[in-house]
């Protein structure tokens, strides 16, 4: 019985150990391009530039839906849909 | 003129002769499985780097027994039983093979140093392609590693021995030397010779095993193109991953440290791209290993060293280990094929099985057969490469855990 317990155990921590490499792999790929990103002293600009007027694009609908709760087609209609401006499209490009 | 006693004369003949039942029929059977395994080396039906010098090895081990001078048999090869220090000095300095086996092999170093040789070989773009269905085709793909465990001690192995011929199932050599010689010393000689014998097999073997379960219809699933941003994977990103990877698992199981180590040095060296040290690893080092290697594993087939009641135990859990692997990740990989409604080749599931590269040529050429348009081998190596990475997880689970668990 204490056996089956140990196997039991040892395949639930390798699935656990595993998959958790594996996300660390996929996430390292993004990162090692914001490291790359780093040493590009014109990709920086335009990577930070593009998340601020992300954040500004965010706020920006924060307080547009407080002032109209229920009226969602007014948000959507000035800073709705897509903002164009994602400073991810850098990372994929480096990609 | 006195009467010659050709026993002595020839002592080879002499021990045979001289020598229980038992001991004559397996002397003279691995002298003839080491000609076979030449043989079958030279053919290519086994691989000839490994199999050639080790079936050479257990003929002239077999055959070169000799009368000691305290009347005991013995040989001028290799003594891995000797445990004395000052015996071992003595050793050392008689038998040709000692200060290798007790320098290099006993402590693991020859299973790090192909390791690094594994290393250096490993391109692990294919492996940041697709991580996640790779991970879970390897993780499925050691089913034999963890099921084989109740079944060894339902045979009467403990524990430790269940353990360490279970990571047969992982189907990596250097990580079944390096769990036997942590977990159960006095069987690693046995364990460690029926892994390299089935890992050998595998290449033979396992196209049955995926006729079997896998019908031709699945066999022939192309499988998409990667998509075109994530083709290229740089240099910088590899060698992150080696860092971190290296990092991460040396700090959860500092006791497999020396084999992560290996493995990953030998990926930073490739993504670095120092040259000379690449053509020193993958050359020289790696190959003069495998040399080594395959000549110690063939002078420890040595009849008494192998005439332990339980190496016919070994000899059914090692294919047992290996099967239930196989079935795991062709199981894993029908899994992956309902999970995309049928756009997944159930086959690739077979290559997590962490024999590198055979596995994923295995599944290739099987699926080439059914459809020559098919190309499965990118997909193949990543969960290739993951095998590697999950058997030694696994390895350091068994190495950590096992001893605290009594």
């Amino acid at each position: 019985m204490r056996t089956i317990e140990l196997v039991l155990l040892v395949y639930a921590l390798a699935f656990a150990i595993g998959m958790a490499v594996a996300f660390l792999v996929r996430w390292i790929g993004k990162l090692s391009a914001m490291l790359d990103l780093q040493f590009d002293p014109m990709l920086r600009h335009e990577y930070y530039r593009l998340k601020r007027i992300k954040k500004y694009h965010k706020e920006q609908v924060k307080r547009i839906s407080k002032l109209s709760d229920n009226n969602n087609d007014l948000v959507s209609h000035y800073y709705g849909g897509n903002t164009t401006a994602d400073p991810n499209d850098i990372l994929k490009w480096k990609k | 003129m006195e009467k010659i006693d050709l026993a002595q004369l020839f002592q080879g003949i002499g021990t045979l002769m001289h020598s229980d039942i038992t001991v004559m029929v397996t002397r003279i059977g691995l002298i003839l499985l080491g000609i076979m395994l030449v043989y079958l080396g030279r053919k290519g039906v086994l691989e000839p780097l490994v199999m050639i010098p080790m079936g050479l090895g257990m003929v002239a081990i077999n055959s070169g027994i000799m009368f000691m001078p305290d009347g005991s048999q013995g040989n001028l090869f290799v003594d891995p039983m000797v445990t004395d220090y000052n015996k071992l000095l003595d050793v050392m300095q008689i038998d040709f093979l000692q200060p290798i086996y007790t320098l290099m092999f006993s402590n693991g170093l020859i299973a790090c140093f192909v390791f690094m040789g594994i290393g250096v070989l490993l391109d692990i773009s294919y492996l940041l392609r697709n991580p996640l269905t790779s991970m879970f085709l390897a993780l499925c793909a050691e089913l034999g590693t963890v099921a084989t465990i109740p079944i060894a001690q339902s045979l009467g192995l403990n524990l430790r021995e269940s353990a360490s011929i279970a990571m047969v199932g992982g189907a990596d050599g250097p990580m079944v030397l390096f769990t036997s010689l942590s977990l159960a010393k006095n069987l690693f000689v046995p364990i460690t010779v029926v892994a390299y014998l089935y890992l050998g097999l595998t290449y033979g073997g396992y196209p049955y095993l995926i006729k079997l379960m896998v019908p031709e219809r699945l066999r022939a699933i192309k499988m998409p193109p990667p998509p075109k941003q994530k083709r290229k994977v740089s240099a910088g990103q590899k060698l992150m991953l080696a860092v971190v990877l290296c990092a991460v698992l040396c700090l959860l199981f500092p006791v497999a440290a020396p084999l992560f180590f290996s493995l990953f040095i030998g990926i930073a060296i490739r993504e670095s791209g120092m040259k000379p040290l690449i053509d020193f690893i993958s050359g020289p080092l790696l190959y003069g290993s495998t040399f080594i290697l395959g000549l110690l594993l063939g002078v420890l087939c040595e009849a008494h060293l192998l005439l332990d009641p339980k190496i016919l135990i070994l000899l059914i859990l090692g294919i047992v280990a290996l099967i239930l692997s196989a079935v795991g990740g062709i199981l894993g990989g029908y899994v992956m094929y309902f999970i995309t409604k049928g756009k997944f080749n159930p086959v690739i599931g077979i290559a997590g099985v962490s024999c590198v590269p055979t596995t994923a040529k295995v599944a290739q050429k099987i699926v080439s057969k059914a459809n020559p348009q098919a190309i499965i081998i990118n997909d193949a190596i990543g969960a290739n490469i993951m095998g590697v990475i999950t058997t030694a997880i696994l390895t350091g689970l068994y190495i950590t855990l096992i001893p605290l668990w009594g």
